[in-house]
């Protein structure tokens, strides 16, 4: 089986699972509930201090948010022992590792769907002025969450006190996913501009990360 | 020359403990020659912390807390750079040794972050009124600690073992790979920077350069000297948990 | 002399003693594990 067949296998079989189970994204998407909700009561009345708080904001909720579906990532494997099986797999590993954050990313993209409609609700935020900015910031955060996520999430496994571990991985090599994502946010609500090298740093960290994943699965797969 | 100084240290120290790394137990009596050294130079620095650089105009004594916090950059990312090279080479060989300089690398590297976050306060407050500011030089350590640290926890929770090791290595390449963003993340993120500027950009008077760079200098080998001590401490260990017959 | 030079003093100590004390539990946690190897054979 070839590798592009073999991560679109992962994918599926991920993604059905998520959507039959509901867990995760059950859990994800009443999570962020809660927290927004909560949040709204006791955030500023004013909108303009709404509305500097907002970017920030929203990209606590979805890093929080994630960790609890990243947490879950690789669940299913350990549980029923699958990992022995794509172990087998002839096909370099680094496929199943795009497979399991293509996952991840649909399951994040529609977080952050349900977040952003969140916030309209319960923080009257109005995205239109800055949509396309917002979306690509959405989607490249996203992606980076996912490939982070992945891998950290892999690295973690079986590993002790994993719920303080995972955020004590993640938090700080995600900080540049989350500043780059808030100020594009915040420039597109605000109608500022992002200079060029933003989104392309942006990228580049999705991109740099994504390769690392794939790279060294391998490695992260022998355990 | 100062410059050069600084990283011929570097580069001899470097090579140093690459070659310790291979066959610690046997070489560490180098060891004692690298802390004599290291000793030397100490009370050299410190000389001329006292008594060779000039008392600043707007910062008068305080400013002479500028020896002891920049030259401690320089043992963290090199401690940093070990975790990193080891991290490689163990993925790369498999061979334990890499590892163990890793470990050594980002545990001592740990240590001389720790230093500039706490040294740095020290002279915030009375410069600037606060304990802390959300500066780029200072937020980037902070994150720099936070990725060092998260590295050794999770080498203790995953109970030493290849796969700890690999999963290790692999989060000491991520992180080292994160660190340029860290950097462009927060700098785009603060707009402006409290932090005084780059001496070199500044035109230092050549002997506040000179005593910062024996700083680095000294710092540097005390830094060779303590991961020297480190990778005894982990070759020991590793000969304890899996007793070996003769040669390697 | 500059009262901030207290500031100056602690600022170096505290390099000395995380240094120092680093070196010593390095020294400490040596003794440990040859301890623990001798009693092992």
């Amino acid at each position: 089986m070839s590798g592009p067949r073999i991560a679109a296998a992962v994918l599926q079989k991920d993604l059905r699972l998520d959507l039959r189970s509901r867990d995760r994204l059950g859990h994800m998407a009443v999570f962020a509930l809660l927290v927004v909700a909560l949040l709204s009561i006791f955030a500023p009345s004013a909108k303009a201090e709404r509305l500097a708080w907002t970017p920030a904001l929203l990209w606590v909720v979805l890093l929080f948010t994630s960790l609890l579906g990243l947490a879950r990532a690789f669940q299913s494997e350990t549980e029923e022992g699958a990992i022995a099986l794509l172990v087998q797999a002839p096909v370099d590993r680094g496929w199943i590792f795009l497979g399991k954050a293509g996952a991840t990313l649909i399951a994040l993209l529609g977080v952050e769907l349900w977040t952003a409609a969140l916030f309209t609700v319960f923080l009257d935020v109005d995205w239109s002025p800055g949509l396309a900015a917002c979306a690509g910031a959405g989607l490249l955060g996203a992606v980076g969450l996912a490939a982070v996520g992945t891998l950290l999430s892999a690295l973690s496994v079986g590993v002790r006190f994993r719920e303080f571990l995972l955020p004590v991985l993640l938090f700080p090599l995600v900080l540049p996913i989350l500043v780059f994502a808030s100020k594009i946010t915040a420039a597109g609500l605000g109608g500022g501009e992002v200079r060029a090298q933003v989104w392309v740093a942006f990228a580049l960290y999705d991109w740099v990360f994504a390769l690392i994943g794939y790279f060294v699965f391998d490695g992260v797969l022998e355990d | 020359m100062v410059v050069a100084a600084v990283m011929l240290s570097v580069l001899a120290t470097l090579a140093w403990l690459l070659w310790l790394a291979r066959d610690v137990e046997a070489r560490i009596g180098s060891a004692r020659r690298v802390g004599a050294v290291a000793l030397l130079l100490l009370p050299v620095w410190l000389g001329l912390v006292v008594f060779y650089a000039p008392i600043e105009a707007s910062q008068g004594v305080l400013q002479k807390i500028f020896y002891v916090h920049i030259p401690a950059i320089i043992p963290t990312y090199f401690g940093f750079t070990l975790a990193a090279i080891g991290g490689v080479g163990f993925l790369a060989t498999r061979d334990e040794r890499w590892d163990q300089l890793a470990v050594s690398g980002a545990e001592v590297g740990v240590v001389f972050c720790s230093l500039m976050l706490l040294v740095g306060p020290i002279w915030a407050k009375p410069a600037w009124g606060h304990w802390w500011v959300w500066d780029l030089r200072l937020t980037t350590t902070l994150m720099l600690w936070f990725i060092y640290v998260a590295y050794l926890f999770l080498r203790s929770f995953a109970f030493g073992s290849d796969t700890a090791r690999t999963f290790a290595a692999i989060y000491g390449i991520a992180g080292i790979a994160a660190i340029p963003f860290v950097y462009f993340a927060v700098d785009l993120a603060q707009g402006s920077t409290m932090h005084p500027s780059n001496p070199s950009r500044e035109g230092l008077p050549s002997e506040m350069g000179q005593t910062v760079g024996a700083g680095m200098v000294a710092f540097i080998w005390v830094f060779a000297w303590l991961v020297a001590r480190r990778l005894e401490l982990a070759a020991l260990q590793a000969r304890t948990l899996s007793p070996r017959v003769e040669g390697v | 002399m500059d009262d901030r030079i207290g500031w100056v003093l602690a600022a170096y100590a505290i390099t000395a003693l995380v240094l120092v004390g680093y070196a010593l539990q390095l020294r400490l946690a040596r003794h440990a594990t040859l301890r623990d190897e001798r009693r092992r054979s």
